[in-house]
Order: C-alpha cells, then sequence, then structure tokens
C-alpha cells in the first residue's frame, strides 16, 4: 500500500530509517546496561565497546550509503558480541576480590568492588541488547538502503515521461 | 517525502522541532539518574549539572534561533561531560563509608550505599553528552 502512495524509493527510505532507529534505541538500551554496571568501578573492556556502540549505531541512522550503514552495523554487532563473549569466557572482567564480612567491616573490600559479580548479569545483557540492535541494522541495511541503480532507473523513468508529454502538448 | 508535502522549510522546522524533543527526553532521562543519586545526602558537584541539564535541554525546545539552540545544547554536553568526568576520575566524589562506621551509627544507610549509587551519576553524565551531541546535530542540520 505504501509503495503504491510513495514509491519505491520513498518508501525504502522511510523503512531504512525506521528500522535503523531501531538498533540504535536497542543500542542505547544495551550501553544503558553495560554502562550502569561497568562505571564504577571503571570496567575498561567493557566500558568504551558500549559507549562506542551507541555512538556508531547513531552514525548509521544519519549515514546514506547502503554500504556506510552496513558497516557500521556490523561493528555495533560486533562490540555487542566483544562484550557478551567478555564475560561468558570470563576474559577482562574485574577480578572478584575475598568476600567477608570482616573486610568490609574493616573497610578493605568496598561495597561496590563487593558487587562485581552481580553486575557481570547486566553486562551481559547489555552486549546481548547491542548484538540485537547490530543485526537489526544490518538487516536494515541490507533490504532498505537505496543503491545508486534504482536513482538511475528512476531518472531514466522521468525524462521518457517527459518526453511522452511533450508529444502530447504537440499533438 | 515530507518536503513535497509540506515544503522545505516547515520540514526543517519540524525536524528541528523533533530532535529538540529528543534532547529533552534525553536530559529529562539523565537528570532524573543524577538526581535521585545525590540528593540525600546532597552531592553538590554533581546535583546542580544535573539540574541544569534539564533546564537548559528543555530550554532548547522553546527557541528558535540556531545560535541559541547550538548553545544549549554545548550546555547540555558540558554539564554532561562535568559529571561524567567526576564519576570516571573520582574528583568530587563522597567518601566510602566503612561497615563498622554503619554498626557504631557513625554513618547512616544513605552514606553507606552513596559510593554504590555512583553508577547512576555516571549513566546520566553519559546520556546526557548523548543528548547534547544529538542538539548540536540538529542544531547544525535544521
Amino acid at each position: 500500500m505504501l509503495e503504491a502512495m510513495l514509491g519505491p524509493e520513498k518508501k525504502n527510505q522511510l523503512f531504512g530509517n525506521g528500522v535503523l532507529l531501531a538498533a540504535v534505541i536497542l543500542a542505547f538500551v544495551g550501553m544503558c546496561l553495560a554502562v550502569v554496571a561497568s562505571i564504577h568501578p571503571i570496567v575498561h573492556s567493557i566500558f568504551w565497546p558500549a559507549i562506542a556502540m551507541l555512538f556508531i549505531a547513531s552514525g548509521a541512522l544519519i549515514a546514506h550509503g547502503k554500504g556506510v550503514r552496513l558497516t557500521l552495523s556490523m561493528i555495533v554487532f560486533l562490540l555487542g558480541l566483544w562484550v557478551v563473549l567478555n564475560v561468558v569466557l570470563g576474559i577482562n572482567v574485574p577480578e572478584v576480590p575475598e568476600m567477608d564480612m570482616g573486610g568490609l567491616l574493616t573497610g578493605g573490600v568496598a561495597m561496590t568492588e563487593m558487587m562485581t559479580d552481580t553486575m557481570l548479569q547486566l553486562m551481559t545483557a547489555g552486549g546481548v541488547v547491542g548484538a540485537a540492535g547490530g543485526l537489526v541494522g544490518i538487516f536494515g541495511a541490507l533490504k532498505y538502503s537505496g543503491t545508486g541503480t534504482q536513482v538511475a532507473d528512476s531518472g531514466a523513468d522521468t525524462e521518457i515521461a517527459d518526453v511522452g508529454a511533450d508529444t502530447q502538448v504537440a499533438e | 517525502m515530507l518536503e513535497s508535502m509540506i515544503g522545505p522549510e516547515t520540514t526543517k522546522k519540524m525536524l528541528a522541532t523533533g530532535i529538540s524533543l529528543a534532547v529533552a527526553i534525553l536530559s529529562f532521562v539523565a537528570m532524573a539518574l543524577i538526581v535521585i543519586a545525590s540528593v540525600n545526602p546532597l552531592w553538590h558537584p554533581v546535583f546542580w549539572p544535573g539540574i541544569v541539564i534539564l533546564i537548559f535541554g528543555c530550554a532548547s525546545l522553546g527557541v528558535r534561533k540556531k545560535i541559541s539552540r547550538l548553545g544549549l545544547a554545548l550546555i547540555v554536553l558540558a554539564a554532561g561531560v562535568w559529571t561524567f568526568l567526576n564519576v570516571v576520575l573520582q574528583i568530587n566524589v563522597p567518601e566510602a563509608v566503612e561497615f563498622g562506621d554503619l554498626l557504631s551509627g557513625d554513618a547512616g544507610m544513605p552514606e553507606m550505599i552513596a559510593p554504590i549509587l555512583l553508577m547512576l551519576p555516571g549513566l546520566g553524565g553519559i546520556i546526557a553528552i548523548f543528548g547534547g551531541l544529538a542538539g548540536i546535530y540538529g542544531a547544525l542540520k535544521y
């Protein structure tokens, strides 16, 4: 229906922007989950990929070319995957301090360090949501981003239509 | 599509208002996160920038001039960066309280959990930075 109303070019543009907006929203949620768990004490290997995820997804929304959108979405997906794998495989995650109440009483183990293990699940959830955002972006870029060929085709159509109109006027 | 229906001028105005609305919403979320973690005990270096982020983010909805919107977005960005750096670099953060102080009554529960809540102002700062950047993009493009 939309295609008949707007034409294939406009419909693709509209859907492409919609899908990439969804990807940005997913990246935003993923960033929130990962960052809230890794900012204090800062876990660099999780924190910075989460921030990059959001900004690169936003860049994909602003970009126009199919290749650029696809590349940026793939980077978002890889960053999400990096966060998930870090936690799942136990690489680059903060060391769990020896936890006993004595440590807390004497100030040896601060409350935030004590909660590190609990926070890992949020980081994982953030990574999964970010990776999902990346996949959505890849889908949007592949299916709805326009190509140069389509633009050239529509230009040719317009020229033919113009010639037809001229002929009618002459008649 | 929109441009052919309502003209380029109205389209620009509409998109600019849309982005300003997004900035206002992001500022609100940032303020909520920052204020909830810094209001009791009051933590001045982060609490007031949180309020400033909200006021300036919402003000960008009301102004028309490009330069004004750009200025407001820059202030939101600066306040967000300030909050974020305070948390990440551990400048002006509340001191950690030992569990023993809580037991002996030297510290209350809000003081005890203040360092745990630091994650919320940090996230609020990042959201404000994102809002500020969106505002700058909107002001420059539309």
